[in-house]
């Protein structure tokens, strides 16, 4: 009994120590950032206490409390973005412009810049890059595990063989289509599956030539999933005889999960995608 | 509602100082104004009065001076062009644009922004916008050209056909570019002065004053030539040799305004007529009236535009048109109640 009461007290010492110099190292921390990815991370993470401010991309979960919006990412300003006196600030690569973190640089703010991930590695590394200036060591490993065991789901269940089409359907009337080197096409890979187009970026298609094209799954990364499959049809009629739309693989995604690069949450929806084709 | 000259003058030299102030002391970051003109002091006396942090001088005087400075010399510019267009082709709706320079110059951009590897560095947009431009207002000027001499209806047409051609190379080119690019190239169109901090300001400040030095030179000859072309070769002005020397200079003075703040519209269509509301039509008084009236507009725009939506900011671009157009409608309509 004296012992357990010792080691118990004991331990209850240590983890109050480790958290006073995490509090210590962390209480000043001012977190902004300037990414949707850095945002979803953050908040995986469990960081999100030390968020003052996001860019207009982030996506907050509803009713969290009001942070300030600095913009856009590639059109930050520099003096906005030092009023509220950050410590870090994390974004992409694409954040700018140049003198903005030149003078944020100047002013001693760590700048962390995010690779967009276009595979699981890559979201693995940005992860640990996030977690290490903030000392997250006790929520990085459960994340990682998570994603391990997402990972792990996705690749059991992979729709190898299948051609697949990525369409934006923002604009359900015009059909953008993902080609190589594209986040749609990163998309396409994790589930296992091959990228119809040939061609780099993306493109507006006919109907015509996606139908010559004969995807064996059509995927529309839209804002709204329950509607984007009718709207789909209704705008673009003739394909409703290609092969994806009658053996009913065409199947919407959340098009915001994949609007930097690949997210967590991007791999939730490959998993469900592999899960809507397996099930037939 | 006609206001002298001076009194038209003296007025906006002191609303420039006025919102120089503004722009130097106003911003995101809440500084103490003493401490804030200190700093300046320091900077260019090399005093040691301020007690600001390092960070915030450099807010003081790397942010929110160039900005200053970029605006006044951008809006100076762009007016100034605007006034002697108007007068050249004797066409009120003529812009600094007509002679095809901004869409040349934002088909130079596009091709530094989405062709160019990025190796090359920051100064490939501008640069390419600068001699894109410059090329694209020769070609138009050399279509107008022939043995009768330049005409300006040529010009004109040639300037509108341009950049017609101009625009759908823009579409062509963002059709195969990827999305990070196309953001890049939209922002750009819509102007910021955001880069001032990194443009050579000596360079904007020779050219406005050379601009400005030029073109007073030439206010009598833009007066003769508000008679007509005929009438102002009677009176012995060599209008060809006009026509050539003003598109020449424009073209430089859009194209370095364009290099450095990106596509800035309003202020070259509408300062002018804004100042021939106010003080009339006389090139000696329009065009340096015209200079601190655009100089004025840009910086109350680009106060506005990084004091609205803090800690963001707009692209100035929006915000100029947004604050010009009504209050240009105001006075239209005041006057043409005086009229009636």
């Amino acid at each position: 009994m004296n012992r357990f009461l010792r080691s118990s007290l004991m331990s209850a010492l240590l983890a109050w120590v480790l958290f006073g110099i995490v509090a210590t190292a962390q209480a000043d921390t001012r977190l902004v950032s300037t990414d949707a990815l850095a945002t979803e991370l953050i908040f995986a993470l469990q960081a999100d206490q030390y968020l003052v401010a996001v860019d207009v991309t982030s996506h907050l979960p509803p009713n969290y409390r009001p942070l300030e919006i600095v913009g856009y990412h590639r059109n930050l300003s520099a003096e906005g973005l030092l009023s509220l006196s950050p410590t870090l600030v994390i974004g992409s690569e694409h954040m700018g412009p140049a003198p903005a973190l030149d003078a944020l640089r100047q002013a001693g703010v760590t700048l962390l810049q995010l690779p967009s991930p276009d595979d699981p590695q890559q979201l693995r590394d940005n992860i640990q890059r996030v977690a290490g200036p903030l000392g997250l060591s006790e929520t990085v490993a459960p994340l990682l595990a998570r994603l391990d065991q997402q990972l792990l789901a996705l690749e059991s269940q992979p729709i190898t063989g299948n051609s697949a089409a990525f369409l934006l359907a923002t604009d359900p009337a015009r059909l953008r289509l993902a080609g190589q080197g594209t986040t749609g096409e990163a998309f396409i890979r994790l589930t296992g599956g091959r990228n119809v187009a040939d061609f780099t970026n993306y493109r507006t298609v006919s109907a015509e030539s996606l139908l010559a094209m004969d995807p064996d799954i059509i995927i529309l990364a839209g804002q709204e999933k329950d509607r984007a499959l009718d709207s789909f049809l209704k705008n673009n009629p003739v394909l409703a005889h290609s092969r994806a739309a009658r053996s009913g693989h065409i199947i919407a995604v959340d098009g915001s999960t994949l609007v930097a690069g690949l997210s967590l949450a991007s791999i939730e929806e490959a998993r469900q995608l592999t899960l809507a084709v397996k099930a037939d | 509602m006609r206001l002298p000259v001076m009194i038209s003058g003296i007025a906006l030299v002191a609303m420039i100082i006025l919102g120089s102030l503004l722009s130097l002391l106003q911003g995101a970051l809440d500084l103490p104004p003493t401490e804030s003109l200190l700093a300046l002091c320091d900077t260019l006396f090399g005093t040691h009065w301020s007690t600001l942090d390092d960070y915030q001088r450099v807010v003081v005087t790397e942010l929110r001076l160039p900005r200053l400075l970029l605006s006044v010399f951008v809006g100076a510019m762009l007016a100034q062009c605007g006034a002697v267009m108007q007068g050249l082709f004797r066409n009120p709706l003529a812009d600094p644009g007509i002679i095809g320079v901004s869409s040349g110059a934002a088909v130079g951009a596009i091709v530094a922004i989405a062709i160019f590897p990025a190796s090359i560095g920051p100064l490939a947009v501008p640069v390419s916008a600068f001699v894109a431009g410059l090329l694209t207002t020769m070609l138009v000027y050399s279509l107008s050209r022939s043995k009768q001499g330049t005409s300006v209806l040529v010009l004109l047409l040639a300037g509108v056909a341009i950049s017609a051609f101009a625009g759908a190379t823009i579409g062509f080119i963002s059709y195969f570019s990827n999305d990070e690019k196309l953001r890049q190239l939209s922002l750009w169109q819509m102007g910021s002065l955001a880069g001032a901090s990194q443009v050579n300001l000596w360079l904007g400040f020779f050219t406005v004053v050379a601009l400005a030095i030029a073109f007073q030179r030439r206010t009598s000859a833009l007066n003769a030539l508000v008679l007509g072309e005929c009438e102002a070769r009677y009176l012995g002005i060599n209008v060809e040799g006009l026509k050539r020397q003003l598109i020449i200079l424009v073209a430089v003075g859009v194209g370095i305004s364009v290099a450095y703040a990106g596509i800035i519209g309003f202020i070259g269509l509408v300062v002018p007529h804004l100042v021939r509301l106010v003080t009339g039509p006389d090139h000696r008084s329009l065009i340096p009236l015209s200079a601190l009236c655009g100089a004025l507009l840009l910086l109350v725009a680009d106060l506005m535009a990084r004091l609205v939506v803090q800690p963001a900011e707009l692209p100035v671009g929006l915000v100029t048109a947004l604050l010009g157009a009504p209050f240009f409608l105001a006075l239209l309509i005041q006057q043409r109640r005086q009229w009636n």
